[in-house]
């Protein structure tokens, strides 16, 4: 698994490739927490490459989400943590488990940070 | 037509079948007599002694062997088998069961009236006859949310299809005691059919009027003098032999030759390792005869005293007029089911079943059962005092104690203390997504690390889970419901064990023998990290229980069995 990151309109992308099993998942953890702090909120995790997410994966996204609604930018507007490019094996996983209805999901990063305003 | 069959028990034309040369155990005279068994159209049209001889298309020559009537289970929850219906009739047909009476009232607690119909059509076109009671009791109890709720009308509902025989265990004997309108609706709508009963250690006038309601038949017996009190004032009396429950040895004493008629067998619960090891009725007929029991008496027990009371009448006995499912078996002290015969056809030899027994076997689909609300889920446990009631696990029993300790606080939550053996324990609500977690500790169960869960958990079935910390609790009960229910132990994230049931989140959709390596996976991988318990995921079941005694903990939180209420975790009282 590889992770990268970039800034779009002061939204946090957190860009993950490859698999987000057991070893891995504290790897985004410990990149997604960082990044949800310094964007009050304002996330986006690209999964565009990723082709697996395991439970752990899926637990990580869930305190991801609850961590960035918890905060708020100097406008006061609650932050929130979107989804961009679940491929169908991802998606699958995220509709079994009860999580597509959790998140924002989109096609591209993008439109996502767009979606902040 | 009836006019052929008098003319094939005549002996005026050939029968289908006739078992030649066998050994009858007749369960309605009482004896083993020497006789030919004439088939015809699925049902036993004669027995032929000494000179009399009928003719048959097919003859089968048993050469001395015994022939009995299909063994009957008289309560069993076919769910505790954690495979579907037709798998469960694979296991247990080539035993020489042919007939259970089944109380589906775990799928009811999770999918209603929805969840019988599944079990009842799932079970159709099998070498094995599904009878069904109406669960009366779904759900358990107020303290906690069940995926639905049975009413008197879904219960007439049920009755009106011919497999329903009666209302099954009326476990709410305060509701019958104190008139509770509901349940007098329930007893009400069963009308003349039976309804069995659940009444541990009542007695007295309480037992006199439980009885009066019409409750006719007990298994929860577990002392002779409990048992024949309940057998004086009228009520069948059902041995119970399962896996979670073995009543059989203390029982036995019980029954002689004056009172056995009123007394049968009943597995109540039995795991997929028990099946296969153990077996079914056979194995409880068996250990009933090795404990001292008459064979003729054991084997009533499980043929025509259940088939009596439940109103079978053409169940139960090898006699003009029965239904054909017949065990063919070598030994009196120790049977053995060679060859099983459903309505006349042969389904089973040699303990296997036949390839085309299950060619009617029916697939059904069923929805997913799983609904929870991952924004409300959240193991955390703010520190509202120095102490906390702490549910004690006792080995081997499904009853627990009301254990108080010192509350490990860190930044002001408290958190498991895995050096003093007390882990965190959650109810997840798992079906209407309404957001209840019930948080609680447990003393007893040995993790070291890592979590466990599973969708098992009675009587609602809301996912539940232990362990050392807050992450594996959570990946655990996302691991549960990614699989549509099922059991999982997982550590440090990792998922080292998964057994999937989402068949209600109650059964595998996969062979017996898949399940029960299952089982033992699971059992080992907590093993691993320090579980104690022999069957982990078995006493994880009945820790949500709030009907078995003392301290449990539900979707709704903690309850003490014994003031049949929810208390606060903090504090002695």
């Amino acid at each position: 698994m590889e992770l990268s990151q970039a800034i779009i309109d002061n939204v946090g992308v957190l860009i993950v490739s490859g698999q987000i099993d057991a070893y891995s998942a504290p790897e985004v953890e410990k990149a997604l927490n960082p990044l949800i702090d310094a964007h009050q909120g304002k996330v986006v995790v690209d999964f565009t490459a990723v082709d697996y997410v395991s439970s752990a994966g899926l637990r990580i996204m869930l305190a991801g989400l609850k961590r960035a609604r918890s905060l708020k930018d100097a406008a006061d507007q609650a932050g929130d943590l979107c989804v961009v490019g679940l491929q169908p094996q991802v998606k699958e996983v995220f509709d079994i488990a009860g999580f597509t209805p959790l998140f924002k999901i989109y096609d591209a990063a993008a439109a996502a940070a767009n979606s902040f305003g | 037509m009836l006019e052929d069959t008098i003319a094939v028990a005549r002996g005026e034309r050939p029968a289908d079948l006739l078992l030649r040369g066998g050994r009858v155990v007749n369960t309605l005279a009482g004896e083993v007599m020497e006789a030919d068994v004439a088939i015809y159209d699925g049902r036993v049209v004669g027995l032929a002694t000494g000179d009399e001889v009928y003719e048959a298309h097919e003859v089968v020559v048993l050469n001395g062997a015994y022939v009995c009537p299909g063994f009957i289970d008289a309560h069993v929850h076919l769910e505790s088998s954690m495979v579907h219906p037709a798998e469960f009739a694979r296991a247990v047909v080539p035993r020489g069961t042919t007939a259970v009476i089944a109380d589906p009232h775990e799928i009811a607690n999770v999918l209603g009236l929805y969840g019988i119909r599944y079990m009842m059509e799932s079970s159709m076109g099998l070498p094995l006859d599904v009878y069904v009671m109406a669960s009366p009791c779904v759900p358990a109890t107020h303290m906690e949310t069940s995926g639905a709720t049975l009413s008197a009308r879904d219960l007439a509902l049920l009755l009106h299809d011919e497999r329903v025989l009666g209302v099954a265990e009326m476990m709410n004997y305060p509701g019958v005691l104190f008139c509770d309108p509901e349940v007098m609706a329930k007893i009400v709508v069963a009308g003349d059919r039976p309804i069995d009963g659940h009444a541990p250690m009542l007695s007295g006038k309480d037992l006199n009027a439980y009885v009066v309601a019409g409750i006719g038949s007990e298994h929860e017996c577990t002392t002779v003098d409990e048992a024949r009190e309940k057998l004086r004032l009228g009520m069948r009396i059902f041995i119970r032999e399962g896996t979670t429950a073995r009543n059989l040895e203390a029982l036995l004493p019980l029954v002689t030759p004056l009172n056995a008629r009123r007394c049968s067998f009943c597995d109540d619960d039995r795991h997929p390792a028990d099946l296969l090891n153990e077996g079914h009725m056979d194995f409880i007929v068996r250990k009933a005869i090795r404990l001292g029991c008459p064979p003729l008496t054991a084997i009533q027990m499980t043929t025509i005293n259940p088939a009596e009371y439940f109103h079978l009448h053409h169940h139960g006995a090898v006699a003009p007029d029965f239904v054909a499912d017949l065990v063919v078996f070598d030994d009196l002290q120790a049977p053995q089911a060679r060859q099983v015969y459903k309505a006349g056809r042969l389904v089973a030899e040699n303990g296997v079943l036949l390839p085309d027994a299950l060619a009617e076997a029916r697939r059904i689909p069923i929805r997913s059962s799983i609904n929870v609300d991952w924004l409300s889920v959240d193991f955390q446990v703010p520190a509202q005092g120095d102490v906390i009631k702490v549910i004690g696990m006792v080995p081997d029993q499904i009853v627990t104690r009301k254990l108080v300790e010192p509350a490990r606080i860190e930044d002001g939550l408290v958190v498991a203390d895995v050096e003093r053996d007390i882990l965190k324990m959650a109810v997840v609500e798992r079906h209407m997504a309404s957001g209840n977690v019930g948080l609680g500790f447990v003393k007893g169960v040995g993790l070291k690390r890592g979590a466990m869960a599973s969708s098992v958990a009675h009587d609602s079935h809301n996912i539940v889970v232990i362990g050392a910390n807050d992450e594996d609790m959570m990946t655990a009960c996302i691991e549960i419901v990614r699989m549509r229910g099922g059991q999982v132990v997982v550590a440090d994230d990792e998922v080292l064990a998964r057994l999937p049931l989402p068949i209600a989140g109650l059964m595998s959709e996969e062979p017996l023998e898949k399940v029960r390596e299952g089982n033992e996976a699971l059992a080992k991988a907590a093993a691993d990290l320090g579980c104690r318990l022999r069957d982990p995921m078995m006493a994880m079941a009945f820790l949500a229980l709030p009907v078995i005694p003392t301290l449990k903990l539900t979707d709704k939180g903690l309850v003490d069995v014994e003031k049949f209420a929810l208390v606060s975790l903090f504090g002695e009282e």
